[in-house]
């Protein structure tokens, strides 16, 4: 669905740190545009003591990094989609101030604020392809309220609670 | 419907962008006293010093206005407020008449009463053509002094420093950016800035300022009969709301516009926004001006939204700075000194990387990063909303702080909730 405005999302199950999905978003290259030619992955996994967590941007509705920019670069683009113009990028971190899930990367020596852009250009992006587990899954914007809730029902009727908001 | 912005630049954008959200038809005019297309004001400092080209200064793409159907005015400055024909008119004559109107005409620097002021090469540092002004006379210039090491008196010396002048800044509090750092952030960045060059006199102030023959600056003489020698002088010692404009007008104000959730001021139909207006402050039983941004930003896209008919509540905000000096990354969120007993603080350091945590009871109140700034804003979303954070306030101990544990723990909370606090 190239176009179309989607987001990552990370499916119930617990992440064994394969590292698969970092592979394949270097391999997809979609970093490359930053001022540099380092090509840095928009997905990183940490280590938790329950497994591994997958960190990636969520495209968030209400995006906090793009009303935080000072520069403009990064803004949501006529698809509904944030996305960032490196060549503008000062690096001056408000973003990851301002970003609730830790999805940007302070990239020091090319003061950029780098994250997932969303493989704008892929059916499905190169991460959620790659996920073997499926954590990783992808889904559009317009859809995801209702998957949602389908998804918080089907909990509540199998008495399944482990990924329910803390309280 | 007839909206007419007065400002342009990031409550003002933020305000466009509400409006269209609701009202693709409505006429929209932007008014503004400076001659530029929406600019990322912070920025200007880079300007100065030739990191970011004059192309790149701007906030929005060209076809910003043209997209959004906005009737943009530029150099022009709005004199009055007739709130009951409910028309402004401009320095020239020219009448607007609106349905809705939006003061978003953010601050004007303060210049205190000292002896010279009159001189020649004396600048403040809020606009575009601050910048400009500093870099056309900069050339073959040796030496500037800086007065208030605040978060604009930095980026100024920055810039100077950038330039290749010998810079020194004047602060009155006991470190630089006093305010937002505490006495250990505090002293890694004086270091960091002595390192780069600028060198920072704290706990003084200018009494006087000098000139020579032509008229030109020379110099300062400090409170304590010091004399410093410069050719170009910044006042840099604090920022007001820029309310002028409501003089003629009953809205009320106190340091900045006073606005209700809704950003709309005591008279309806007349909204405010950005580091002009006095809003919510999670953080402070009052209502309090934080000239930032992100805040300015998302005020102005509430108001906006709100002007074109919709009801949408501003959530509030805290005073929250990030800046990099000369690669070292500083954050600040909320309350980082803390003031009173009830708040207990956990904190770490090693060489140039610091962290520390402030909590209220079982709330993050307040944050200080330096050196290592990934996962910050796990840290603000948890101040702004202002959630009972027990479990995890357990979980952030200083042997987390210490190790370099604190980033996936900060993950694995937020991920965990999963945006239980964004949505």
């Amino acid at each position: 669905m190239p176009g179309k405005t989607r987001k990552v999302i990370l499916g119930p199950g617990v992440c064994d740190g394969c590292g698969r999905c970092v592979e394949a978003c270097l391999k997809a290259g979609a970093k490359k545009q930053g001022k540099g030619n380092r090509t840095i992955a928009g997905i990183k996994l940490l280590k938790s003591d329950t497994g591994f967590v997958p960190v990636i941007c969520r495209n968030c509705e209400d995006a906090p990094c793009a009303t935080a920019c000072m520069s403009g670069s990064r803004h949501r683009n006529g698809k509904g989609r944030v996305v960032t113009d490196y060549t503008r990028c000062i690096g001056c971190w408000m973003c990851i101030m301002n970003c609730p899930f830790g999805a940007i990367e302070r990239v020091e020596g090319e003061h950029i604020a780098l994250k997932c852009e969303g493989c704008p250009d892929k059916e499905v992006p190169a991460c959620v392809a790659a996920c073997e587990r499926g954590i990783l899954g992808h889904s559009d914007i317009q859809d995801l309220s209702s998957a949602v809730r389908k998804k918080a029902a089907a909990r509540f009727l199998t008495g399944e609670r482990e990924d329910m908001p803390a309280k | 419907m007839k909206y007419v912005i007065v400002g342009n630049s990031y409550a003002g954008v933020g305000a466009v962008e509400g409006i269209r959200e609701l009202d693709r038809e409505g006429d929209i005019t932007m008014i503004s006293d400076e001659p530029y297309l929406a600019y990322a004001r912070p920025l200007i400092s880079y300007n100065l010093g030739g990191h970011v080209a004059s192309k790149n200064m701007y906030y929005r793409s060209a076809g910003f206005y043209k997209k959004n159907n906005v009737r943009l005015i530029l150099g022009k400055r709005v004199m009055n407020i007739n709130s009951a024909r409910r028309q402004i008119s401009l320095e020239d004559g020219t009448l607007f008449e609106y349905d809705r109107l939006l003061l978003s005409t953010g601050g004007q620097p303060f210049i205190p009463p000292i002896k010279g002021l009159g001189a020649r090469n004396i600048f403040s540092f809020t606009k575009w053509d601050d910048a400009k002004k500093i870099k056309r006379i900069a050339p073959g210039k040796k030496k500037a002094v800086v007065i208030g090491g605040g978060l604009i008196g930095l980026k100024a010396a920055e810039g100077l420093n950038d330039l290749g002048l010998g810079v020194t800044i004047v602060e009155l509090g006991p470190r630089i950016l006093a305010v937002a750092l505490d006495e250990v952030s505090g002293a890694i960045v004086n270091r960091q800035l002595r390192d780069n060059g600028i060198k920072l006199i704290a706990g003084h102030t200018a009494k006087e300022i000098l000139s020579d023959g032509k008229g030109k600056v020379c110099g300062i003489i400090l409170d304590n009969n010091k004399k410093l020698e410069c050719e170009i002088l910044i006042v840099a010692i604090g920022v007001r709301p820029n309310i002028g404009l409501i003089r003629s007008t009953s809205i009320r104000a106190n340091r900045g516009i006073l606005v209700d959730r809704c950003m709309m001021t005591s008279i309806k139909n007349i909204y405010a926004a950005g580091d002009v207006a006095e809003a919510h402050d999670v953080l402070n039983s009052r209502d309090s001006v934080i000239a930032i941004v992100p805040l300015a930003y998302e005020q102005g896209r509430v108001a906006g939204y709100n002007m074109a008919g919709g009801r949408r509540a501003y959530t509030g905000g805290i005073g929250m700075n990030s800046v990099e000096v000369y690669n070292l990354p500083v954050m600040t969120m909320g309350i980082t000194n803390q003031t009173s007993e009830a708040h207990e603080v956990k904190a770490f350091r090693k060489g140039n990387v610091y962290r520390k945590l402030v909590f209220e009871g079982n709330r993050l109140v307040g944050a200080v990063l330096v050196g290592r700034v990934d996962y910050g804003g796990v840290l603000t979303r948890f101040i702004r909303s202002r959630a009972d954070i027990t479990p995890i306030k357990r979980e952030l101990t200083e042997d987390v702080l210490r190790k370099g544990e604190f980033a996936s723990v900060l993950s694995k909370i937020a991920n965990t909730l999963n945006g239980a606090l964004v949505a």
